[in-house]
């Protein structure tokens, strides 16, 4: 059985539960078919093996180092992204028009999981490098795309996002990072940037900074916020790379989990100039970056399901070979003892962790998918529709699957006993590699508040054209019921009680299942 | 999104799945089962206590930890 990947669970996904079928016949995904996604899955999966899995423990073992300004990292790390890059692994979901191959984001999702599985720090770079691009492609310049987008697209060139500061994280109005404008109309980074993943290496060429800084003169707090792209080497008009653009690398941060993914502080202008040129407009920093942290935000979500994933067939795996203890019914000490998976408890643990994993797969994929809809949408109404959808579960996609599959962690690793906590088997580090994942691309609470004080507006309820309006009328005209939702509840009465809960739908079940959860926040508001 | 995994499974046993498939589709029905009975109730209390607005984490004075 393979550790990293269930591709019958992947099939259930995309064929049974979602359509991807019907989704391939629309013009948009007309270069695709179902052998093709295959193909693209198993090669997925082959190079993962191949690539990804035999260095996990290796890169969790040898963090990167700093060495006189420079970050060291396991030489196996660039080959294995260099093959992944030349499967057209980056490339994967992006237009045909900018050099991608246009795959459904639902497949792209499932296959950038598999590497993930097989090792989440390694995918990282090519995570935060398509992002970065994504952002690039929808906001940059022609001459920006022109320069920097084809060599991302080929894996070339990454790509991270420098947005938090050591004084400023979640709160970016507070960031500090100044782009003093240039007379030739490009501008002048000054400052630090703190947690930046691919901050600084030798893996690619080249690095393609998203910086967020402020404009002196600029209004305060968010509107003051501009985009910057600022390389670590110059590139040149006709592509060619120039000289260093000082940025510094200032010291590494050494992690828990996800060790093979180096973390920087960068200092900016450092010795000399960085310059960096403009993406989009100025004040629009922010609502850029939350195009790209939306899709960022599926990932996490989708990378926790895969460290869940990873934990529980591990513990899966190991609970069938484990020959321990005896069933109660059987008195006999002299009887051989039984594999583990026999006993009650150990099931109930591996049930948890399957809920949690196949749960938060079918959830961040429905999302991919919902992307996938909306892109092949033929009218506004609809992608309107849908994007309201999407808003809704965006934060529940990041976080659903970051806290139970993190809990998932913890059963694999409960099922392990004693062994599962020495770094022989991979359950602790599928556990510190998970932890992660509440807190960045916005931590748990700040999920919490984009769920309920953005997108349900539950302290604005009385406001008719808030949010929560929309979402009730939205929920009663059955988009947040939609018809699988009904028919399940209508095939559940009638069949074994296999999906009904031992009593009737509690209040707040129902609400989960698609009823206008705001009525009972908003009607108790005014008693406060 | 267990219900409707559930679903899709009930549909697939109903059509006669056998073997191997079989067993996928029953594990997918006693996952969802187990979601129902161990993970889903704990939703109500969570839910109950969102809904009495409580005050006690927003009131606390941090001079008393």
């Amino acid at each position: 059985m393979s550790q990293f990947v269930q591709r019958r669970d992947i099939d259930f996904l995309l064929y049974e539960v979602f359509d991807l079928e019907t989704l391939l016949s629309a013009p948009r995904y007309r270069a695709h078919d179902r052998e093709s996604i295959s193909a693209m899955l198993d090669s997925a999966e082959n190079l993962a093996r191949k690539h990804f899995l035999p260095i996990a423990a290796l890169l969790d073992a040898n963090e990167p180092k700093f060495v006189e300004g420079r970050v060291e990292i396991a030489a196996e790390a660039r080959d294995a992204l260099r093959a992944h890059a030349e499967a057209g692994f980056f490339a994967l979901g992006f237009d045909e028009a900018d050099g991608g191959l246009q795959a459904p984001t639902v497949a792209v999702l499932m296959a950038s999981g598999i590497f993930t599985c097989a090792n989440l720090s390694l995918a990282n770079y090519a995570f935060l490098t398509v992002a970065n691009a994504n952002m690039l492609r929808a906001f940059g310049t022609e001459d920006q795309r022109r320069r920097y987008l084809p060599p991302m697209l080929e894996g070339r060139r990454f790509g991270p996002m420098c947005l938090s500061e050591p004084q400023a994280g979640s709160s970016l109005a507070d960031i500090a990072t100044k782009a003093e404008p240039l007379p030739d109309g490009s501008y002048r980074l000054r400052g630090s940037k703190m947690w930046i993943s691919g901050g600084d290496h030798e893996l690619a060429d080249n690095i393609v900074h998203m910086v967020l800084a402020k404009i002196p003169g600029g209004p305060p707090g968010v509107k003051g916020i501009s985009l910057f792209l600022a390389p670590r080497y110059r590139v040149e008009a006709d592509g060619s790379l120039g000289a260093w653009n000082n940025i510094a690398l200032a010291g590494l941060n050494h992690k828990m989990g996800q060790r093979g993914t180096v973390n920087c502080l960068l200092n900016f202008s450092e010795g000399g100039d960085t310059i960096a040129t403009l993406i989009g407009e100025p004040g629009k920093g922010l609502a850029y970056m939350f195009h790209m942290m939306n899709e960022a935000r599926l990932g996490v979500g989708h990378a926790a399901a895969m460290c869940g994933l990873g934990g529980y067939l591990s513990s899966l795996d190991y609970a069938r070979q484990r020959l321990q203890g005896r069933l109660p019914n059987n008195k006999d000490p002299s009887s051989p003892p039984v594999p583990i998976i026999e006993h009650a408890d150990v099931k109930r643990m591996l049930l948890a962790q399957k809920v949690a994993v196949e749960g938060a797969m079918a959830l961040t994929g429905y999302c991919a998918y919902l992307v996938d809809l909306q892109k092949i949408a033929d009218d506004d109404a609809e992608r309107e529709r849908l994007n309201l959808l999407l808003g809704v579960l965006t934060p529940v996609a990041k976080s659903w699957p970051s806290e139970h599959c993190l809990e998932a962690n913890k059963l694999a690793i409960q099922i392990l006993g004693g062994y599962g906590y020495t770094r022989d088997f991979p359950v602790e580090r599928f556990y510190r590699d998970n932890r992660l994942n509440p807190i960045h691309e916005g931590a748990l609470g700040i999920q919490a508040i984009d769920l309920l004080g953005r997108k349900s507006g539950s302290t604005e309820a009385a406001d008719s054209t808030s949010s929560a309006r929309k979402l009730q009328r939205l929920s009663r005209s059955g988009v947040l019921s939609p018809n699988w939702a009904r028919k399940a509840r209508r095939s559940g009465r009638r069949s074994t009680d296999y999906a009904r809960p031992p009593r009737p739908f509690s209040p707040a079940t129902t609400s989960l299942l698609g009823l206008p959860m705001q009525r009972s926040i908003s009607t108790r508001s005014g008693t406060r | 999104m267990w219900l409707w995994q559930a679903t899709v499974a009930t549909k697939a046993l109903r059509a006669g799945a056998e073997g191997e498939e079989r067993s996928f589709y029953a594990g997918k029905l006693a996952a969802c089962r187990y979601f129902f009975r161990y993970e889903l109730p704990k939703i109500d209390a969570a839910f109950a206590l969102v809904s009495s607005l409580d005050d006690v984490c927003l009131s606390f004075e941090p001079s008393g930890f």
